[in-house]
């Protein structure tokens, strides 16, 4: 697939090149002749998994990914760079920032307490298949990171689990979309400043997250 | 695909079990515990016994001929004030769990725990309930042997548990029964002790029963109750809900002005027996006593020194009300931590708790001028003497105490004082 600067899409097996041009024969068995300053990339059949109207996914090589996840008392936000091989597998790291909340009540008053966290992670992901929407299982390992905010006076850090599975949805474009639905698993403990005035003392707390997410974001290839 | 949907399926069963935090929790709190009764036997109370000792003290009535000192929880003591300058206890009245209560000439209107009375004190000596409404604020809560909710006991303790255990939930449903009983019923104010007036046209800006045209008032949490007030008779009319975090009212000509933690609330009572929504004025989360006068409110917001409310606000607002329906703010005044008013002549005094009294010039109302602010004189709220224009009387750390005023230099001296 030829992709145009401006936009527009050519598919077909490429016959012919030089510095001055590219032939490219296209599936009513013409030949296009195209100049290499208005193409913006030349995708190999290695290289992307082509579907009908031009739409893609990628096979192989690098991709950024940013997504944000949210559930009950949870919020995160992900951004990691990954390496996909052979249409099938993935590794990449990255960096979020995490906000996990939890609730509880007293006889006479009501508790809240929200831990921070800017986790680094390790993840790989495993294509179940390679259609226009894509399944893979996904999961990650990681450093909970977790820091003193707001209400929060000490915390110590932990790991950070969550696996996944979701769909990504073929685009013409480089940017995919996908959503996730996965278990989240994360470790805190430590103290929180006590607000209400019936609570005599800050709160101590050793804490697993546990949280079902939804995540939806965006995958950002070559 | 339909391996995929498998996949997914037994994916998404794997996951329902696994949404719930888990952990232990460790802290040390003021465990309530709930006290069921009968609450005939908490009506029969006697109405007057002998002098108490001061130990909790609430809502204060300066009169001219008594002065009333509320004990939260249990009563009202009762000082001949006859001898300003020697005022002396003759006795208590036994209000059982109650909070607050005003004075109109010599009527004593209180809520306790789910009623509402009206006491005639013309006789300092003997008290005597004109009426009571019964259930006035709620329905009584009762447990499985139909014993009626009468408060909650507490007890210091440190306690750790797990999060979702039995012993948790056991405290989420104590703890909704709390709730319950509490914002049903009229709460304890935010402010440790304030003033419920003087016997004069001069109002606390920390009530929340108030009494105008006939008719009383009384804020709960959330709503406001409306009596018919006859001579002998007092009759509940209706309920009106307002807005959460309901704090404070105030009367001025035929508006009630009610103070919330989000906002002024303006109504209209000149049919007093059903007032009107006319307005609110939203304002940053806070405590918040309002003091109308003329065309001009000011309104405190407070969330520092034992506010009980969040976030970062403490000023005093100049509200435009000249236009009720559209108040609009005029100023603002930067403050440390602003409890109760009080107007003496052109002159606002302020109290900032332990950040002392502040006093402002309000010859031109829309913009107070700070005149001084004495930090020794660390109170929560401030009163007009009822008949020496000089004397100001303040509650706050040291009890309840009476200073001079020397309007020259702006200094006050205390004069005496009665400790608690």
């Amino acid at each position: 697939m030829v992709w145009l600067k401006d936009g527009s899409k050519i598919i077909g097996v490429e016959t012919d090149e030089n510095e001055d041009y590219r032939k490219i024969k296209i599936v009513t068995g013409d030949t296009v002749t195209i100049k290499p300053n208005v193409i913006r990339k030349i995708y190999q059949p290695n290289d992307i998994a082509l579907f009908n109207r031009a739409k893609f996914h990628y096979k192989q090589g690098g991709l950024i990914h940013a997504n944000i996840g949210a559930s009950d008392g949870f919020g995160s936000f992900d951004i990691s760079y990954s390496k996909r091989f052979r249409g099938k597998f993935e590794l990449g790291a990255g960096v979020g920032f995490h906000s996990n909340s939890f609730f509880f009540s007293t006889t006479s008053s009501f508790h809240w307490v929200t831990v921070q966290s800017a986790p680094i992670f390790v993840q790989g992901r495993y294509l179940i298949n390679t259609g226009k929407y894509m399944f893979y299982a996904k999961g990650r390992l990681g450093y909970a990171n977790n820091f003193d905010s707001w209400g929060i006076t000490q915390v110590k850090d932990g790991f950070m689990l969550d696996a996944s599975i979701g769909c990504m949805f073929a685009t013409k474009r480089r940017y995919k979309y996908f959503v996730e639905l996965g278990q989240y698993t994360s470790y805190a403990s430590g103290m929180a400043i006590n607000r209400d005035p019936m609570g005599l003392s800050d709160i101590g707390f050793k804490m697993w997250f546990n949280n079902v997410n939804l995540t939806f974001g965006i995958e950002i290839g070559r | 695909m339909r391996t995929y949907v498998l996949i997914a399926t037994a994916f998404v069963a794997f996951l329902a079990g696994c949404n719930e935090d888990r952990g232990t929790i460790s802290l040390t709190y003021n465990k309530a515990s709930a006290v069921y009764g009968n609450i005939d036997n908490v009506r029969a109370t006697p109405l007057f016994t002998t002098p108490q000792a001061i130990v909790n003290p609430g809502k204060i009535f300066i009169g001219t001929d008594f002065l009333l000192v509320g004990e939260k929880g249990s009563g009202i003591h009762v000082y001949d004030n006859t001898d300003p300058n020697n005022p002396f206890d003759v006795g208590f009245i036994q209000l059982p769990f109650t909070n607050e209560f005003y004075v109109e000439k010599n009527f004593i209107y209180a809520e306790s725990h789910y009623d509402f009375i009206k006491i005639d004190l013309s006789t300092i000596n003997s008290p005597v309930i004109v009426d009571r409404v019964e259930y006035a604020f709620a329905e009584a809560i009762v447990n499985d042997q139909n014993e009626v909710l009468l408060g909650f006991d507490f007890e210091i303790v440190t306690e750790s548990f797990k999060l979702h255990s039995p012993e948790a939930e056991a405290l989420n449903e104590t703890s909704m029964l709390y709730y319950n009983y509490q914002h049903q019923l009229i709460p304890a104010s935010s402010v440790p002790s304030s003033f419920a007036g003087n016997g004069t046209s001069d109002k606390g800006t920390l009530n929340k029963i108030t009494i105008a045209n006939g008719h009383a008032y009384v804020v709960g949490d959330q709503t406001l109750y409306t009596f018919q007030d006859d001579l002998t008779d007092l009759s509940y009319l209706g309920t009106s809900w307002l807005s959460s975090g309901v704090e404070t009212i105030y009367p001025e000509n035929n508006n009630l002005y009610i103070g919330t933690q989000n906002s002024m609330i303006i109504m209209d009572a000149s049919n007093p027996a059903t007032p009107q929504h006319i307005s609110e004025y939203w304002h940053e989360t806070s405590c918040d006593p309002v003091l109308p006068r003329g065309d001009i409110a000011y309104l405190t917001l407070r969330t520092a020194d034992f506010s009980g409310c969040s976030g970062d606000e403490n000023t005093l607002e100049v509200i435009d009300i000249s236009n009720p329906s559209s108040p609009a703010m005029i100023m603002e005044v930067e403050m440390t931590s602003p409890y109760g008013m009080g107007l003496i002549g052109d002159y606002l005094f302020v109290a900032e708790g332990a950040n002392g009294l502040s006093i402002f010039n309000i010859t031109d109302e829309d913009n107070p001028i700070l005149v001084v602010n004495h930090p020794g004189v660390e109170v929560f709220d401030v009163m007009p003497h009822p008949t020496d224009p000089n004397r100001v009387l303040t509650t706050g750390y040291a009890g309840l105490e009476q200073y001079s005023i020397d309007f020259t230099d702006m200094s006050v001296s205390l004069v005496s004082s009665i400790a608690f």
